[in-house]
């Protein structure tokens, strides 16, 4: 297992892509990958590169309304979420949020921010900056190792 | 009677058919949370191991809660399904309930710990088979101050037993009970259904629901008992 952690740049959605999937290489069943960043900074592409990795074939797409998307068929079962709306405990349990930890689904978290408490001490913690053209700085704290 | 029963509340599924008190046949697997996919091919079993059909059935009966969301989910819209497609009847089963009727123990203390993640529980408490504690959560460290109102010592049953006798055995006297008596199964779900049966606590399928604790409620209690 490599410690991913550090500070990333991407000049385009290839880069980003190409980044994720050099991360995807590494991530295990029940890796929980909390993604923090302004709308447009990239997450769902980094899912998107990801998944792909993983052998996922299908369209991923931001989990905004449906609030957690499945992603299946792969080398392992993704699960990507969109916490935005999660302003509660009852709010997360009634996503399955528990239920997908504990059938060892990938996770991969957006708008963390509102369940942080809900997540183990070990998540991967990825910041994504920048907007429009602007080059994107992508910092991963890999908390397998760290915490 | 035909009871079917069905338990998907935590990480174990299972199904059970009890005829006139008796329990024909039973499926149980605990191999993770993939119920949407085994559960299924479980009732199967259990009706063919038994020689029935679900129109055989008179009564359907399923562990309604607390447990996991997706369990429950899944467990009760299958009994729901088939009591409305048989126009039965069906039983809701408070999983803490099924569980402490797999002991029986004179006098004892008998508290149900089911795992509510971030080190709480669901949790109740019964002695001589009458609930002494309704479906609640804590955290396990709570149990300590929370027990000894109802007794000197007890026995833990549940997926969390374990882990909450030795967590709070410095504390308060408990033992957890065996591997195979510790889970709700469906024929535990079967077993109290029968008793609920026998004094008409039955429904239609559009009422039966899950019951999802509320995890917040925890927050409030504790909330109330830091004010008073």
């Amino acid at each position: 297992m490599t410690d991913f952690s550090g500070t990333y740049y991407s000049d385009s959605r290839g880069d980003t892509l190409e980044l994720a999937r050099r991360f995807a290489a590494d991530i295990e069943p029940g890796d929980v990958i909390a993604m923090y960043g302004d709308l447009g900074a990239g997450k769902t592409v980094f899912v998107s590169g990801a998944a792909k990795a993983l052998g996922f074939d299908g369209f991923v797409t931001s989990p905004t309304f449906a609030i957690v998307n499945e992603y299946q068929g792969g080398k392992y079962p993704i699960a990507h979420f969109d916490m935005y709306r999660i302003t509660d405990e009852n709010d997360l349990f009634s996503t399955g949020f528990y239920d997908y930890l504990d059938m060892g689904f990938v996770m991969f978290i957006e708008w963390s921010e509102n369940i942080e408490y809900a997540i183990e001490d070990s998540f991967i913690k990825i910041t994504f900056s920048g907007s429009g053209d602007e080059r994107r700085t992508i910092t991963i704290e890999d908390g397998r190792f760290s915490r | 009677m035909i009871i079917f029963a069905l338990d998907s509340s935590g990480s174990a599924a299972s199904a059970a058919v009890m005829k006139d008190g008796k329990i024909l046949a039973e499926s149980y697997s605990n191999v993770g949370l993939t119920h949407s996919v085994t559960l299924l091919e479980i009732c199967d079993q259990v009706f063919a191991r038994a020689s029935l059909t679900p129109a055989d059935v008179d009564v359907f009966a399923v562990s309604e809660g607390p447990g996991s969301f997706t369990g429950l989910r899944i467990g009760v819209s299958l009994i729901k399904g088939f009591a409305f497609q048989y126009d039965k009847p069906c039983i809701s089963v408070s999983t803490m309930e099924a569980i402490a009727g797999n002991i029986r123990s004179p006098g004892t203390l008998i508290v149900p710990v089911n795992d509510a993640r971030r080190d709480r529980v669901y949790y109740a408490a019964f002695r001589d088979g009458v609930r002494l504690v309704e479906d609640s959560v804590a955290e396990i460290s709570e149990l300590p101050e929370i027990l000894p109102e109802y007794g000197d010592s007890c026995l833990l049953a549940g997926d969390a037993a374990q882990k909450t006798a030795s967590l709070i055995g410095s504390s308060f006297i408990c033992e957890a009970v065996p591997e195979h008596i510790t889970m709700c199964r469906a024929s535990s779900v079967a077993a109290a259904a029968l008793v609920l049966y026998n004094s008409g606590s039955m429904m239609s399928a559009s009422e039966l629901a899950p019951k999802y604790h509320q995890l917040s409620q925890a927050e409030r209690e504790r909330n109330k008992q830091i004010n008073n």
